[in-house]
């Protein structure tokens, strides 16, 4: 098929000339003459023109698509970076990740971009320094958000820790949940046992307003009860 | 200085896990009391340098790292100035690890003087 072409350009070649040539002999241009001196400065001057013109079509349009798919691989990776954080994030998000496999995604994302950052230098682009920090201060906070849970906390430590725990009625309360959350500990859980012990015992200030309502009338009409069986 | 080498791919298991042994496999607990922490008193003892090799694994967790490192000085008792003098940290596929290592030594360290 290709060869078929070629001849087919050669034979159209062919013809343009013959009917050059024919047109030359038979048809008289008026004002018209061809010289038969060659100028060598023009001769010079057409060679540099199509070497030029070879030049930037070979030299140039070869380096531009160069270009091009360097820039389609650097994004293709990128894409694959996107693709793991987004699958991450799912994963996350659904509470269904294992400590290894959010580990092996970190360093998947990790060595993707330093792959990454070697195209841009052999590709001869440039990236700023201020982004690759960015970059790698962001892959460790994720990492760390992922994969860390922080060190249980020793008894020593914790007659050293300023806890947010106050005593009420002989029994230790927290403060506030979210002052909590920072501390993680085995002996944590004795604390929470006796707060919800705590929440258990009774106490009249922590009933809402219906119920005292409810309690007063149910002792009216008890107290009426008892007036009225008792005059009888 | 002679030193003792510990490729943990290798030496301890490619997949690296989480920071206790009752939290699941390889974990950084277990990698420390089975094979840190006795390279560090050997080393101290030999007067010999710990080069550890982090390349060639699935990756590591923060919660590894620090309670691998950290817990020398946590658990093991080990001297700060010591483990910063005797250790050395190899980690070409992941080069930031070499910096939090040390930052979770310093980190442990601190937590400990207090």
């Amino acid at each position: 098929m290709k060869l078929q072409i070629n001849i087919l350009k050669v034979v159209l070649y062919i013809c343009l000339i013959l009917i050059g040539i024919l047109v030359g002999k038979f048809i008289d241009f008026p004002y018209f003459e061809i010289s038969k001196s060659i100028d060598l400065v023009n001769v010079t001057s057409i060679v540099v023109t199509v070497l030029l013109a070879v030049l930037i079509t070979v030299f140039f349009d070869k380096r531009r698509s160069d270009n091009r798919i360097e820039k389609d691989l650097i994004l293709r990776r990128v894409e694959n970076v996107y693709e793991i954080t987004n699958e991450l994030q799912k994963k996350s998000i659904s509470g269904e990740i294992l400590y290894t496999e959010a580990v092996s995604s970190i360093k998947r994302i990790s060595t993707s971009m330093k792959s990454i950052y070697k195209t841009i230098d052999k590709c001869q682009f440039s990236i700023k320094d201020d982004i690759k920090t960015s970059i790698q201060n962001t892959i460790g906070k994720l990492r760390d958000i992922l994969t860390n849970n922080p060190p249980k906390v020793t008894k020593g430590q914790i007659k050293k820790l300023d806890l947010p725990i106050k005593v009420k009625n002989e029994n230790a309360q927290l403060e506030s949940k979210a002052n909590y959350n920072g501390i993680w500990s085995n002996d944590s859980n004795v604390i929470i046992k006796k707060t919800e012990k705590n929440k258990r015992s009774f106490d009249f200030k922590d009933l809402p307003a219906k119920t005292y309502l409810v309690a007063t009338l149910l002792f009216i009409l008890i107290v009426i009860g008892l007036i009225y069986y008792f005059k009888k | 200085m002679e030193s003792i080498e510990i490729k943990i791919a290798t030496d301890f298991n490619y997949t690296p896990g989480p920071r206790y042994i009752e939290e699941g496999k390889n974990s950084g607990e277990q990698f420390r009391r089975e094979i840190l922490a006795n390279a560090f008193k050997t080393a101290i003892a030999k007067n010999k340098k710990v080069i550890i090799d982090l390349d060639g694994t699935d990756g590591y967790g923060t919660s590894f790292l620090e309670e691998s490192f950290g817990g020398l000085i946590r658990n093991d008792k080990i001297d700060y100035n010591e483990i910063i003098n005797r250790l050395e940290i190899i980690s070409n596929e992941e080069e930031y690890i070499k910096e939090d290592v040390y930052e979770y030594i310093e980190d442990a360290h601190n937590e400990a003087s207090n």
